[in-house]
């Protein structure tokens, strides 16, 4: 089978997956949806109620499987250092952008929705995770309160903005996504009087890459400000499973807090960080990842 | 019908909302327009209660006492907030950017959380599956065209040789792919806008001539079909209204909106259809998740907020 794994060619995470995936017999591409429209073509369309979708002169029909590896990405506008005068000039540029961005955005959302959820040339490709997932598992309050809804201990958190308390406090953004390509690289970033979602930060946390179609019996361990592999306990792999068929998601990196005996949600990133486990507890993780790609998929 | 509440999200000053809310207590129920406009300079909201998951409290109310909502307005679902900022404000934000659009995001994030809950404990018209893909013209119509649904030919992207190819085969309209105005479209139009293609996408959709109609579906019933008139008429169905009058649709027509909402999951919509004088075939060009209704219902006489008022409180005593 062919897989399109949609993200950056130089993001180590679709690195280690294009390899695993390949190693097994199925050729990978790497397609970067955040090159458009700047840089590359894409289209999507019907004719006669037949949809296809092409992106940088290639059909995407042809593809079996999509992995998203990237989602809502798009190319950074400001970029450098730059005076008073040079910001003021720049607010036209800026607002034509930024009435573009909106356009690209839902063009890169449809497109990635197309290839999934409808037929190209008559059949439907796989994409793991589907967008829709993705949309929802962009919002940590959503998360954290239909994972409670339906029983899965959660770290407790508050939305809001943080006092000083002398607890050792972590802040996380309220929707999941990318910061670093929306700011204005010379500007600080205090985020002082900003909604955050704030917790404690817990003494113990585990990481586990949950795959649908597999097991993975390895995890981080992150303990004392040090990363480690450990053996992943049944219990934190159960608490993955069953996230991951409460959102609808095949692959999931999970964040666990340990509450003395007890294992409870602190995060839920539907774009697992290969790379970082493949760091920490070997080639298991992107190669788990690539077998679920592949389900039973046969080699070309 | 009485002690039902339905909690409408909107802006106090939306003639729309306002409408809907009069309908609703004209029923009996008690209708409260939450706008989250205020939010978080001037009003509260709340996220937690995890041991019953039922706290999502918003400006004092807790949201999970109301029986049902009806969705008008939803964040955008840009990263960017989609606040044109004036010459000073802009340059206010000079060394302040950062933590500016930091915190319409997760304003934005904050509410869109909240309607995601609530979507799921209580009836919510529309769902924010289907508010959201209100915003994803092109994937729409991919979805109508693989149930079968009649769309016309479009091309979306920022391939110009594709669009100009298409452009060039038959008449044929641009589209904004989120909101703006359409026009007519030809590959020498297209050659002129050619270099705006590298930052905004965009739709070009083959011109069908015929009569613009717009139905209405509640709960999957068609509770009425409009037709706008026009003087002169152009391609963008804001432009140049005469007059609106209602319009009946033939039996087998008039499963095309009903099936059209089902594919997109809206429980509510204006669908905006075209009727091809020369063919007599009815072509789907847009569901609207949270349409305007009010002008149409005075011009036609449809009890169109009516029956939406009534599906919300018949939804919020089940």
């Amino acid at each position: 089978m062919r897989v399109c794994l949609l993200g950056s060619q130089l993001s180590p995470d679709l690195g280690i997956l294009k390899r695993e995936l390949e190693d097994r017999g199925h050729p990978a591409t790497i397609l970067n949806p955040r090159k458009s429209p700047q840089y590359m073509l894409a289209a999507v369309g019907a004719t006669r109620g037949r949809a296809g979708a092409w992106f940088d002169h290639r059909n995407l029909a042809d593809f079996d499987c999509f992995y998203l590896g990237d989602f809502e990405g798009r190319e950074r506008f400001f970029r450098g250092s730059f005076e008073k005068d040079t910001w003021i000039a720049l607010r036209e540029r800026y607002q034509t952008y930024e009435a573009g961005e909106v356009d690209g955005l839902a063009f890169q959302l449809s497109l990635a929705l197309a290839v999934g959820s409808t037929s190209l040339a008559g059949r439907r490709a796989r994409v793991v995770n589907s967008p829709e997932s993705l949309a929802r598992v962009r919002l940590r309050p959503y998360i954290f309160w239909k994972a409670a809804l339906a029983g899965v201990p959660v770290w407790h958190f508050e939305v809001g903005v943080p006092a000083e308390s002398g607890v050792a406090l972590d802040r996380a953004r309220v929707r999941i996504a990318e910061d670093a390509l929306h700011d204005v690289p010379c500007f600080d970033r205090e985020l002082a009087a900003t909604l955050s979602v704030v917790r404690k930060r817990p003494a113990e946390l585990w990481k586990i890459l949950a795959v649908a179609e597999g097991e993975i019996p390895t995890m981080i361990r992150v303990k004392d400000g040090g990363e480690r592999a450990a053996a992943a306990p049944q219990e934190a792999r159960d608490i993955g499973r069953r996230l991951l068929a409460l959102f609808g998601l095949e692959v999931a990196e999970v964040h666990l807090a340990l509450a003395g005996s007890q294992v409870r949600l602190y995060d839920l990133l539907a774009i697992p960080g290969i790379a970082g486990f493949e760091e920490t507890i070997g080639p298991a993780a992107g190669g788990a990842l690539a077998e679920a790609l592949i389900g039973s998929g046969e080699p070309l | 019908m009485k002690n039902r509440k339905i909690g409408i999200f909107g802006r106090e000053d939306d003639p729309e909302v306002e409408l809907l809310k009069a309908r609703v207590e004209d029923l009996g129920a008690e209708a409260t327009i939450i706008d989250l406009i205020g939010f978080p300079k001037v009003t509260t909201g709340l996220i937690a209660g995890f041991a019953t998951g039922k706290a999502v409290a918003y400006d004092h109310q807790d949201l999970a006492q109301f029986d049902a909502f009806y969705l008008r307005q939803m964040s955008y679902f840009s990263p960017l907030p989609q606040t044109e900022l004036s010459a000073e404000e802009w340059a206010e934000q000079y060394g302040r950017y950062n933590d500016y659009i930091a915190a319409e995001r997760e304003k934005a994030s904050f509410t869109e959380s909240v309607i995601e809950i609530l979507s799921e404990t209580r009836p919510m018209v529309n769902p924010y599956r289907a508010a959201f893909y209100h915003k994803l013209k092109p994937y729409q119509y991919c979805v109508l065209a693989s149930r079968g649904l009649p769309v016309p030919d479009f091309r979306a992207g920022n391939d110009y040789f594709e669009l100009a190819r298409f452009a060039g085969e038959a008449p044929s309209v641009a589209k904004p792919l989120v909101g703006g105005f359409v026009k007519r479209c030809t590959p020498e139009t297209l050659a002129q806008d050619r270099e705006s293609l590298r930052r905004r996408p965009l739709m070009v959709q083959q011109l069908i001539a015929g009569r613009a109609l717009r139905s209405f579906v509640v709960g999957g019933r068609l509770v009425g079909t409009c037709e706008t008139v026009y003087a002169d008429q152009d391609v963008d169905s804001r432009h140049n209204v005469l007059a609106m009058r209602a319009f009946e649709l033939g039996t087998e027509d008039a499963r095309l909106p009903v099936a059209a909402c089902e594919a997109l999951g809206m429980l509510f919509a204006g669908v905006d259809m075209i009727l091809e004088e020369a063919s007599k075939r009815l072509y789907i060009l847009e569901c609207n998740p949270a349409p305007f209704f009010r002008n149409f219902e005075v011009q036609t006489g449809l009890a169109l907020s009516r029956e939406l008022a009534r599906y919300l409180v018949e939804e919020a005593a089940l």
